[in-house]
């Protein structure tokens, strides 16, 4: 096997369960597989697993749980980014400026932002993982569409021929409030598959805390004014509830955590004695 | 009731015995059928037996010939030999009386 078949296969054999790629990687090294052939034979493996994935009901719920959340949250948030943003780095110092419930909308924002795109991340990856590849492409494409429908907004385009540092700051807080939260809860599902029933609590009360303080805010702020109907407040509110979906499934999972056996024993090395 | 490629392995493993891993399996198979069997077809089909109980799988030890990589042993239970059997019985019964169940099949039309 030549060297870029070699890199190859040791990259997509990576999709594998880590007892099977060795089986397999052993296989087609006793057999002196060329690299083409050994590449062919990784991939019918990972389209046979992926589509043999699909026929169970989790990677469906983390596309209901997570993918469809993450097309809408990272629309919003960059919708948001985009509001927020001063127009040069230096009129970041000026927001201790803005009044107390603006301070609280902002928060909410944050909180609900980092927190839903790292729950969003979390189910896709934790609930899937043998159908994860698919399932990170999508996630992935999900952020794209939603970043490229984001940009090419007429309302986006003007900003970057008048401001182009406020648009430039508005990516860059998307990418630090979404992007980052979402990829950090990726890597966290795929290291571990469930969250403490405690922590999972505390990750639904952390989402839940900002849509109240996002509802309450955005009364506060119209108070008098009449300008934000209760349409509106209701809009805000499925958007903010919207982030605290995900952590839904995360809740039951951490339940029922202890019914779920994933792997035979021998692959989590308990083979020997049992029966 | 088995499959036709689910019996093709029950039977390369009960032939094969402690030599019945991976490799070992998709040769019997090759040189049964005359036909390729890949990676895929293997390890889907030996992962659907054990979820059925009729084959147990287990690690063995990493080989130099290997890369220093383990084989995926198979083992055919109890319930897989009398599923293999109950196959091979459905199998001649229904090729009785077929034009190629003639005993001696070369040179018949």
């Amino acid at each position: 096997m030549n060297r870029l078949g070699l890199w190859l296969v040791d990259k997509l054999s990576l999709a594998l369960e880590p007892h099977e790629r060795d089986a397999v990687r052993g296989d087609q090294a006793e057999l002196r597989r060329t690299g083409l052939q050994a590449v062919c034979e990784v991939c019918g493996l990972i389209i046979r697993r992926q589509l043999q994935a699909w026929k169970d009901w989790r990677p469906w719920l983390a596309v209901l749980s997570g993918v469809g959340p993450c097309l809408v949250l990272a629309a919003l948030n960059l919708q948001l980014a985009h509001m927020f943003a001063p127009s040069s780095p230096a009129g970041l110092l000026h927001w201790g400026d803005a009044s107390y419930s603006g301070l609280i909308f902002f928060g909410a924002v944050l909180l609900l932002g980092g927190l839903g795109s790292w729950a969003c991340g979390f189910v896709v990856s934790s609930f899937s993982q043998r159908a994860r590849v698919v399932n990170f492409g999508f996630f992935f494409l999900a952020w794209l569409f939603a970043l490229t429908l984001g940009l090419i907004n007429p309302r986006f385009q003007k900003t970057w021929d008048e401001q182009p540092g406020r648009l430039l700051i508005a990516v860059v807080f998307h990418l630090m409030w979404f992007a980052a939260p979402a990829f950090a809860g990726l890597l966290r599902g795929r290291k571990s598959q469930f969250l403490t029933f405690s922590g999972a609590v505390r990750l639904a009360a952390l989402l839940c805390l900002p849509i109240i303080a996002t509802v309450v805010a955005v009364a506060t702020v119209d108070r008098g004014r009449g300008e934000i109907g209760f349409g509106e407040i209701l809009m805000i509110a499925f958007l903010s509830a919207l982030h605290a979906w995900p952590s839904a499934p995360i809740i039951l999972r951490s339940l029922f955590s202890r019914r779920i056996v994933a792997r035979p024993a021998w692959a989590t090395g308990a083979a020997e004695g049992s029966s | 009731m088995l499959g036709e490629f689910e019996y093709l392995v029950l039977s390369a493993a009960s032939r094969l015995g402690d030599e019945a891993y991976g490799v070992t399996i998709r040769l019997a198979i090759e040189q049964a059928t005359k036909a390729n069997c890949s990676a895929g077809s293997l390890y889907t089909t030996l992962d659907r037996l054990e979820h059925k109980g009729l084959i147990k799988t287990a690690m063995g030890d990493p080989t130099p010939q290997r890369g220093g990589r383990p084989k995926r042993m198979v083992q055919v239970t109890g319930k897989g030999a009398r599923e293999a059997e109950a196959f091979y019985k459905a199998v001649l019964n229904a090729s009785r009386g077929a034009s190629w169940d003639t005993g001696n099949a070369e040179g018949t039309p």
